[in-house]
């Protein structure tokens, strides 16, 4: 931590992301609102903070905190900061975005030279069921080495210090484990549980309630205009009307229903290029029923 | 770091917030445990006086831990936020009490509405505990307090006889104040490592436990008869399944809040667990049509010190003061349950006499005597002396079963048509229904005599 | 929307947020408990965490603890229950209280 090498101390940026940890379902209408003060960090997000503080300690090098949030992710923030980060930045994130648009913004704060990132160390998953796909995108626009959902994260040091390694363990098919040894600079996503935050000493929790808007830097502001659009509802078929079996008896309209003991015409095999076979699969899909007369 | 200040060089570390704060080293004037009303008044009083406090609160936010049984008088935060009623994150602005008596299937209710109440500067107000007691730390911190929360404090640290500071839970977490202000809560685990509280009894708590129901704010409209922001509290008495205690029901804007508050011992020795005896209240016909069809949004539950004046621990050590429900200080005499009024009245005296001690060099006992002295002068303690007998009386048998059972019997033969039989007498009626209900005259006349003397 | 059934007790302490901490901040010496006769901690509890055991003991969670206190303060025989505060910023969070 010493300012003088920081050129050869490597910086280990923990890069996380806020989430309303507890929304509020509207039973009746199935909608969510976001809840008042229910924000924070899942389990891997803060296992990956803790994993990022003892790899910087290990490799006597500087622990940096990205978080992608809005502005009231701030108070949550500073106290994972205090837990001993030299530094906070938050990359503006208003609200739902896409993972790759999530990631670009991301990416054009842990690329800038003042930062000069050389690890980066995500949670395996967030709450807010979304992709989970940003620490793989941070190591392919950032052109690192990248290991994702990792057990075990072991720091290695070597001289100088761009030769330092990651050792980690991350699991295979039935059970087994691989171990794997990664360069720097790289990419690593943790599971949750893996490491549990460390408390804040007191006089840093003290300093983070101080000037709380003087101490997160916020970066990549991402104008509301650009926002893409929400995402409602679920995709879904549209609904259609089926006519009730006709019959005089309950026997009948069961047979009916069940297409027993009525013709059916017989699965037929066609052979024809794909084009053909495109339009002939539409007019058999519309023919039953299943694609409306617009379509 | 100080907006405009230029920033630290990339790789130092994090300066000493309290080197930064503090020329004088690791100690501040004073620290105040707990966050709620009382805490966050005490904390706003002190950095209003240019003190350095330290407000610790063990929750993630003020308010987090908190719950109550419904209404905050909030006139006495009048001299700490002028027009607070204008930003304070109020539900409803209560306009209609009510005091409801059940007995059996039957129930009486007394209702008063005011909309004068709805009015500045109102009288009562319901609110989220979260939302208020958020607000309040805000205050705080504004004037220059630092809020510092998950953060327990586990002990008193002493010097010979005088209190120096606490310990906390965290890392290096030993804080040295001049004076330490417990608004620990119920459990005052400070008072009680102090000495203070000499004689703990658990006949003088209940536990509340409470539901906040979802229901749309129209129909709260059209069941309570209130519109806009104004709002209902209910007291009601004879609900409790024979453990003695009572119930309340008041409306937040899109919740209805229903809840027991249940004597321990009582409660401890019967079969019946809380949940069971508030399902039986919502039962009642009196309560049902106000909650029924509502989802419950959140359970919740807390322990109530509702000896008064009688069970409050010493509120004054060597560097120590005790204040809102840490010193005992609910108010739960029948009527009137306040309890959010009396934590910021005490948390205010105690930081107000906290300054004065600093300011003169005496931060013993004795330096801080003018705590005493503030809240005898104040509500807080004439209040409390006032009605000290009160809490027994509303606890004894006579109030929780036999005179609801009594009143609602009145009420149904005084209104209860029976022709072709005649209409009894009002004298008759009473004579036979404080023979069903055990009603002794002279126990009538002991317990009026209290209560006349008691509600002064 | 008539009639109102209880619900369960796993739904009333499901709309409760706890953050659980690593430790118990809650300990039963139930070699105490065996000779107590009153357990008001059973019904006292309004989280439901004391649960008596058919061999006259007493097993706890500490886990959906709303904090109250009313089981030290309710149980009779000294030191049989010992409780504190979880460590800060863990145990119960409330929201519209």
């Amino acid at each position: 931590m010493n300012p003088k090498d920081t050129f050869l101390s490597p910086v280990v940026a923990a890069c996380i992301k806020w989430v309303d940890l507890r929304p509020e379902l509207d039973s009746v209408q199935g909608t969510l609102a976001p809840s008042r003060r229910g924000g924070g960090f899942s389990a891997a997000d803060l296992s990956a903070a803790e994993t990022a503080l003892s790899i910087a300690e290990a490799w006597s090098g500087t622990a940096v905190l990205v978080c992608a949030g809005p502005a009231n992710a701030d108070r949550s923030l500073l106290e994972v900061a205090a837990s001993g980060f030299s530094r906070t930045v938050r990359v503006d994130i208003p609200g739902q975005l896409e993972t790759a648009t999530v990631a670009e913004l991301l990416v054009r704060t842990l690329g800038q030279t003042d930062l000069d990132v050389d690890l980066v160390v995500c949670g395996d998953m967030s709450y807010d069921r979304s992709s989970g796909a940003v620490p793989a995108m941070l190591a392919h626009h950032l052109d690192f080495c990248q290991a994702l959902g990792l057990l075990s994260v072991e720091p290695v040091s070597a001289e100088p210090a761009d030769d330092h390694t990651i050792v980690a363990i991350r699991r295979l098919d039935g059970a087994r484990r691989e171990r794997i040894r990664i360069p720097i600079p790289a990419v690593i996503s943790v599971e949750g549980g893996i490491a549990t935050l460390r408390r804040a000493a007191l006089d840093a929790s003290m300093g983070e309630s101080a000037h709380t808007d003087a101490e997160v830097e916020v970066r990549g502001g991402h104008s509301h205009g650009e926002s893409d659009p929400p995402r409602t509802t679920p995709w879904r078929p549209r609904a259609r009307t089926l006519a009730g079996p006709g019959g005089e008896s309950a026997f009948d309209r069961i047979l009916e229903l069940t297409g027993s003991l009525s013709d059916t015409s017989p699965p037929r095999t066609v052979k024809a290029d794909p084009s053909e076979a495109a339009r002939m699969i539409m007019d058999s899909l519309a023919e039953w029923g299943y694609l409306g007369s617009d379509d | 770091m100080i907006p405009g200040e230029s920033p630290r060089p990339e790789g130092s570390p994090r300066p000493d917030p309290l080197q930064r704060a503090d020329a004088a080293g690791s100690e501040v004037d004073a620290i105040v445990v707990g966050a709620g009303p009382a805490g966050s008044a005490a904390a706003l009083e002190l950095a209003r006086n240019g003190h350095s406090v330290v407000l610790l609160e063990r929750g993630p936010f003020p308010g987090s831990k908190n719950m109550y049984g419904g209404v905050i008088y909030g006139r006495i935060l009048d001299t700490l936020v002028p027009k607070w009623w204008e930003e304070a994150p109020i539900q409803r602005w209560v306009t209609r009490r009510q005091t409801m008596m059940l007995s059996g299937d039957q129930a009486l209710t007394i209702d008063y509405r005011s909309d004068r109440w709805g009015d500045p500067p109102y009288n009562g107000a319901t609110a989220y505990r979260p939302d208020f007691d958020q607000w309040l730390a805000d205050k705080a911190a504004e004037a220059g307090a630092r809020v510092v929360c998950s953060t327990t404090a586990t002990g008193l640290i002493h010097e010979g006889e005088q209190v120096v500071g606490v310990t906390t839970d965290r890392p290096g977490g030993e804080l040295r104040a001049k004076v330490v202000i417990a608004c620990d809560g119920a459990n005052s685990f400070l008072a009680r490592e102090a000495g203070l509280y000499e004689n703990l009894d658990p006949a003088n708590f209940t536990v509340g436990v409470k539901e906040t129901i979802a229901l749309p704010s129209e129909v709260i409209d059209a069941r309570f008869g209130v519109r806009g922001d104004h709002g209902v509290d209910i007291e009601i008495l004879g609900c409790t399944g024979g453990v003695p205690g009572g119930g309340f029901v008041y409306t937040n804007r899109d919740t209805v809040s229903v809840g027991l508050v249940l004597s321990l011992p009582e409660l401890a020795k019967g079969d019946k667990r809380p949940e069971q005896l508030l399902h039986q209240m919502k039962q009642h016909a009196g309560i049902a049509p106000l909650v029924e069809g509502g989802e419950v949004r959140e359970y919740s539950a807390h322990m109530i010190p509702e000896g008064g004046y009688e069970a409050m621990p010493e509120l004054i050590g060597n560097g120590l003061l005790v204040a809102g429900d840490a010193a005992s200080m609910c108010l739960a005499a029948g009527v009137w349950l306040e309890g959010v009024n009396f934590a910021i009245g005490s948390g205010a005296a105690a930081g107000r006499a906290t300054h004065r001690a600093i300011q003169r060099g005496d931060t013993s006992a004795e330096g801080l005597e003018g705590y005493r002295t503030r809240l005898e002068s104040s509500f807080v303690l004439s209040d409390h002396r006032k009605l000290r007998e009160i809490p027994h009386l509303v606890m004894g048998d006579l109030a929780q079963t036999r005179l609801p059972g009594m009143a609602c019997g009145v009420a149904e033969q005084f209104f209860h048509v029976d022709n072709p039989a005649p209409k009894p007498g009002l004298r008759r009626i009473i004579r036979s229904e404080m023979k069903t209900n055990g009603v002794r005259f002279r126990d009538l006349i002991r317990e009026s005599v209290k209560a006349i003397r008691g509600f002064g | 929307m008539s009639g109102y059934s209880q619900i369960s007790f796993e739904t009333r302490m499901d709309s409760v947020e706890f953050r659980v901490g690593e430790s118990a901040h809650i300990t039963v010496d139930d070699t105490l408990c065996r000779d107590c006769s009153v357990r008001g901690c059973i019904t006292a509890c309004p989280a439901n965490l004391f649960v008596p055991t058919s061999d006259g003991g007493i097993v706890f969670n500490y886990e959906q603890c709303f904090e109250c206190g009313a089981c030290s303060l309710a149980c009779n025989t000294e030191g049989a229950i010992d409780w504190s505060y979880p460590e800060g910023g863990h145990g119960v969070v409330f929201h519209k209280t």
